[in-house]
């Protein structure tokens, strides 16, 4: 009998608004036993390849295990570190050069937790989840991205 | 033991692997992950060149798997998120 999983379902559709990201911050102003907040934030950056630039991103992922990733990360991540809260967002679909794609949100009583335990959740999440991004460049031809 | 017969892999493939063969196909009859590489490469030759890792019911794999009746396998690219 399987149980019924309500793992944090860390997607969303297209680009991360500013607004949002404001509003998250907004939202932790009543915790007040935070001291320090650490928030890393991912950029559809526009490369040039073979003299063809990169107009978006379009992101696809295997939905059901990268849920089930991310919540192994999460609770990894909170028993590593003294952590008060921790949020992630990623984009599927199509995100635009210059919009934010990844949104990681750390925050701690003290500074040094919260930046390193938010270091440590980006290199997880690109090494560890199952997501892909193609590169789609302003001719409507594309590449698949590779990490770095 | 006829076991096998009519067992039902279902298999899932994500991006360029996806779009060089298929996002998904049912393989029939395969005891184990190595068979059910040979027979996705029978039907898409392609793939027989490209890299990827497997992962059996949301579990990655690092040696060859016996399955049983409708397990998922995942067909997954190097990982480029963020």
């Amino acid at each position: 009998m399987n149980e019924v999983k309500k793992y944090k379902n860390p997607f969303l559709r297209g680009a991360i608004a500013a607004s949002f990201i404001a509003e998250k911050i907004q939202g932790h102003q009543t915790k007040t036993d935070i001291g320090a907040h650490s928030i890393f934030l991912g950029q559809v950056r526009a490369d040039v390849i073979n003299g063809k630039k990169v107009a978006a991103i379009e992101y696809s992922a295997y939905e059901e295990m990268a849920i089930e990733k991310m919540h192994a990360i999460r609770e990894e991540t909170f028993s590593k570190y003294a952590l008060t809260c921790m949020h992630v967002w990623h984009s599927l679909g199509n995100v635009q050069a210059g919009e934010i794609c990844l949104f990681v949100f750390t925050s701690a009583p003290h500074r040094k937790v919260a930046t390193d335990a938010c270091s440590e959740l980006v290199e997880r999440i690109k090494a560890e989840l199952p997501v892909w991004g193609k590169e789609l460049f302003e001719d409507e031809t594309h590449q698949w991205k590779t990490n770095q | 033991m006829n076991i096998i017969d009519g067992m039902k892999t279902k298999v899932l493939l994500f991006g360029q692997l996806a779009e060089a063969a298929a996002p998904e196909m049912e393989i029939f009859d395969v005891r184990d992950t190595d068979q059910l590489v040979q027979e996705i490469n029978k039907r898409f030759p392609v793939l027989s060149s490209m890299h990827y890792r497997i992962a059996v019911n949301k579990n990655l794999i690092t040696e060859n798997t016996t399955l049983t009746n409708a397990t998922t396998v995942a067909l997954l690219p190097a990982f480029s998120g963020g």
